[in-house]
């Protein structure tokens, strides 16, 4: 595979996903083991939240900076619009079903026991990272469906 | 049924026009050389405007460019 012919915005689709990937994957796994653990305090999660925020802003700016040296940078075109609209679809039904999901688990599965002092699932900090986490996963589905397109060619 | 289908005469054009690159028809019609690609392979259906910028590029008329195929039987008598 040439890397100089693939175009500018497939290289930037990739490189987002890339972080995405390598930033969240852990602050999920790390999450998810606090909870598992019964730690889950708000203190942490800001915590993991604003280093998990920075580390993507600093990989995105240095990967994209290093893109834009060495690559061409081509103005968005029709089917990169089209592309583009494509994805926003497939992301927010990703993140209505996810986020759907998420709230009939709740429903389900914490609601029954909500009168009980300290059900977990049912605590702010722990809602919160759930609905993040489909945000999350609506934003891997937007740019690994732009890395399909483009590498497709369609 | 057959699907419908757009082909196109662009690859046979390019080379009728001074073997014209994938790369100058993009920069004749304003878009990227891949968007070209895509529409040579019949992976992308150009808008109407893009085609008719594609069939001037060529000097041609639209219908010689593009052609439609809507994957239905003709009846000939």
């Amino acid at each position: 595979m040439n890397l100089t012919s693939i175009p500018f915005r497939e290289k930037s689709a990739w490189i987002t996903l890339g972080v995405l990937l390598v930033v969240f994957i852990p602050y999920f796994t790390f999450i998810f083991r606090l909870f598992a653990a019964e730690q889950l305090l708000a203190g942490a999660v800001l915590g993991a939240f604003v280093a998990a925020t920075i580390f993507m802003i600093l990989l995105e700016a240095v990967f994209h900076i290093a893109l834009a040296i060495f690559s061409r940078s081509e103005p968005q075109d029709e089917r990169d619009r089209a592309i583009e609209l494509k994805s926003f679809r497939v992301a927010y039904g990703i993140l209505a079903v996810t986020a759907f999901c998420a709230i009939g688990a709740i429903v389900v599965l914490a609601l029954p026991y909500a009168d009980l002092p300290g059900v977990p699932w049912l605590a702010p900090v722990f809602l919160s990272q759930i609905f993040f986490l489909c945000f999350v996963l609506a934003e891997v589905g937007k740019y690994l469906t732009q890395a399909i397109c483009y590498r497709r060619g369609s | 049924m057959p699907k419908p289908t757009l082909h196109n005469q662009i690859r046979r054009l390019r080379f009728e026009n001074n073997e014209m690159t994938q790369q100058q028809l993009a920069d004749k019609t304003g878009v990227t050389r891949q968007t070209i690609v895509a529409i040579e392979a019949a992976k992308y259906s150009p808008s109407l405007e893009l085609a008719f910028k594609i069939a001037a590029a060529f000097g041609k008329r639209l219908e010689e460019v593009f052609q439609y195929h809507s994957g239905k039987p003709v009846l000939r008598r």
